[in-house]
């Protein structure tokens, strides 16, 4: 089974938000949330970067770590999921998260707390694979429909990478080798625990 | 304004140990923590705003006005601030039981506070600030961060310091004018001063030290762990990760003075004054340190009882429900009411709980059956207008099991 992972190449990211617009699509993703952001490091400056940043599905992710009803799970895939029929939307996953990926619903009546919502890597969640109840919940299951991430496959200049952790790194290692600079694999040693060696 | 306030005497509900002993008084996380010489604040997951008498470690005031988790709170010179999860901000000065000034809910939830003599600022977790002028109880809203505002601080001439998810350190004038913005290398979780050195914890587990205009002073990578946690005073900092590991570091070169092992889950919030370190988290106690050597002050209390554990899958479902529900006799300190007794209780007639009108006007009798039906839909469709989050037990042989382990241990 594949390890899937994202991988952030800053040296190509040129802030065109391809990847944010394709989430909110795909999934219908409620105003007020992005699942996908794009960070500009140095605005204006010499050394200016952008970076796509979203859950990285992490090894021993301390989202999972600090849910005080434990409603993340990771798939076979290594996907880190969470069930939104568990979560309360005590927000400690949102404070935990070194990528500020869960998000506040912003259209939860007054007084009550809604669903945290996070990337799923386009996987859908607990539900039966492409149903209405997943879509509706989670999003399209395109994983399932064995396509890779819609953002990552929307990326003009291949920027953003999804797939196997092995093949995007390998890919990532080429282009610096080829380029001659690298100015690192954005998160990847945060989300895996490992540096990317070139 | 009809205040939903409960100002109860601890004395009443609290057998709190002597001074230097941990404080237990929240029924859950807790979120936030304030300090000043004589004064320590907490805000919790239950709803609580705790104001706490340092020299006797009891429980002065305990102050129900936020629906959900009370997210911030800050210290001011004649009283303290609390902001919540409901996005309402709210001053308190001592000896007053209802707020001088609340703010109207936001649709964003509060995640940073800021409190000086002149002014007290909040950050949303959409990104903009909030400044109230504690004379004349103006609040002036502006954009501030592309995202969760993670850190707020007041320098000592009015200006502003925020950082945000946007991976930006901003100063702000006094009047709410840009001075100066500056990228930070990773997310950042947390900002605390101590005079003019700003300390930044971060996801990547470095702590950062800034000059007021942003310039990158001394670092040190503390942890594989996210931080997530950070108070400072005079030369003095700690940064606490979500594994529940503290760390005490002299300021200005970040000399490693002390590690601490909380061993109980994460750290959500530090605060210093003088030589106490207080830390506190997933368990809902609040511990004191010697912010000199890290030693623990005081005597362990116990943390909130764990619910019955009967081996059942019931008992594995039922967890996502002990987060809120106690099922102890007439205990409501938890974000929700106590479960004792449920079955055959008319709805929101629990003695003690404050139910929302929306369920007070409902008309169910709670039996295995409704209790079945009401996880089965969510309390969104069964009970509309409660303010109990939206769960539900999708496979009925779970459902079953829940209702059993209710059953078993609600008696």
């Amino acid at each position: 089974m594949a390890r899937m992972k994202f991988l952030c190449d800053a040296d190509r990211c040129i802030e065109c938000n391809a990847c944010v617009t394709a989430c909110k699509n795909e999934h219908e993703v409620p105003w007020g949330i992005n699942r996908r952001r794009v960070v500009t490091l140095n605005d204006g400056l010499p050394g200016e970067r952008s970076v796509s940043m979203a859950c990285m599905h992490c090894t021993d992710a301390p989202c999972a770590s600090v849910c005080p009803v434990s409603c993340f799970y990771t798939t076979a895939d290594a996907v880190v999921l969470h069930n939104k029929d568990t979560c309360i939307g005590c927000g400690y996953c949102s404070y935990a998260c070194p990528f500020g990926a869960p998000q506040y619903p912003q259209t939860a009546n007054f007084g009550t707390r809604g669903k945290m919502d996070k990337c799923t890597y386009c996987s859908g969640g607990p539900e039966p694979d492409m149903s209405q109840a997943e879509y509706v919940k989670y999003g399209a299951n395109r994983l399932a429909e064995g396509k890779l991430p819609l953002c990552a496959e929307m990326c003009s200049t291949k920027a953003l990478l999804a797939g196997d952790g092995d093949i995007i790194a390998e890919i990532y290692r080429e282009r610096v080798v080829t380029r001659g600079y690298g100015s690192g694999a954005w998160g990847w040693r945060t989300a895996y625990g490992e540096t990317l060696t070139v | 304004m009809r205040a939903r306030l409960a100002a109860i005497s601890a004395a009443l509900l609290l057998a709190l140990p002597a001074s230097g002993q941990e404080l237990a008084g929240h029924a859950g996380p807790v979120s936030a923590l304030a300090a000043a010489p004589d004064a320590l604040i907490s805000g919790g997951f239950d709803g609580r705003t705790i104001q706490w008498d340092r020299s006797g470690a009891t429980a002065r005031r305990i102050l129900r006005f936020h629906d959900g988790n009370v997210t911030a709170v800050a210290t001011t010179g004649d009283g303290f601030v609390s902001a919540g999860q409901d996005g309402r901000i709210a001053l308190w000065r001592e000896g007053q039981d209802d707020p001088v000034r609340a703010t109207e809910r936001a649709a964003s939830p509060v995640s940073a506070l800021a409190a000086a003599d002149t002014q007290i600022v909040a950050g949303f977790f959409d990104g903009s600030l909030m400044r109230i002028d504690p004379a004349t109880n103006e609040a002036v809203t502006q954009p501030g961060h592309e995202g969760r505002v993670a850190g707020l601080a007041i320098l000592p001439g009015g200006d502003l310091v925020s950082v945000g998810a946007d991976l930006r350190f901003v100063r702000w004038h006094a009047d709410g004018s840009l001075a100066s913005r500056m990228s930070l290398p990773e997310l950042p979780n947390g900002l605390a001063r101590a005079g003019d050195i700003l300390a930044v914890v971060s996801a990547d587990g470095v702590l950062r030290l800034h000059s007021p205009e942003g310039e990158l002073l001394p670092d040190r990578f503390l942890s594989n762990r996210p931080l997530v946690a950070v108070a400072a005073a005079q030369d003095r900092v700690a940064a606490a990760d979500v594994d529940g590991t503290v760390w005490l570091l002299d300021l200005p070169f970040l000399v490693p003075r002390a590690e601490i092992q909380t061993g109980h889950g994460p750290v959500w919030a530090l605060a210093m004054a003088g030589d106490a370190l207080f830390s506190a988290g997933a368990d809902g106690v609040i511990r004191q340190w010697s912010a000199r050597d890290g030693a623990a002050l005081g005597a362990p209390v116990a943390a909130v009882p764990p619910a019955p554990e009967d081996a059942s899958r019931g008992a594995e479902v039922y967890r996502a429900c002990a987060v809120c529900h106690s099922l102890a006799p007439g205990d409501h300190s938890r974000a929700g009411p106590s479960l004792h007794g449920v079955f055959g209780r008319p709805i929101a007639s629990a003695e003690g709980y404050a139910f929302s009108e929306a369920l007070r006007n409902l008309d169910i009798v709670w039996t295995p059956e409704t209790v079945a039906e009401l996880f089965t839909h969510g309390p969104d469709a069964y009970t509309p207008g409660s303010r109990m989050p939206n769960q539900r037990v999708t496979d009925p042989a779970d459902r079953q099991a829940l209702v059993e382990y209710i059953a078993r241990h609600s008696r």
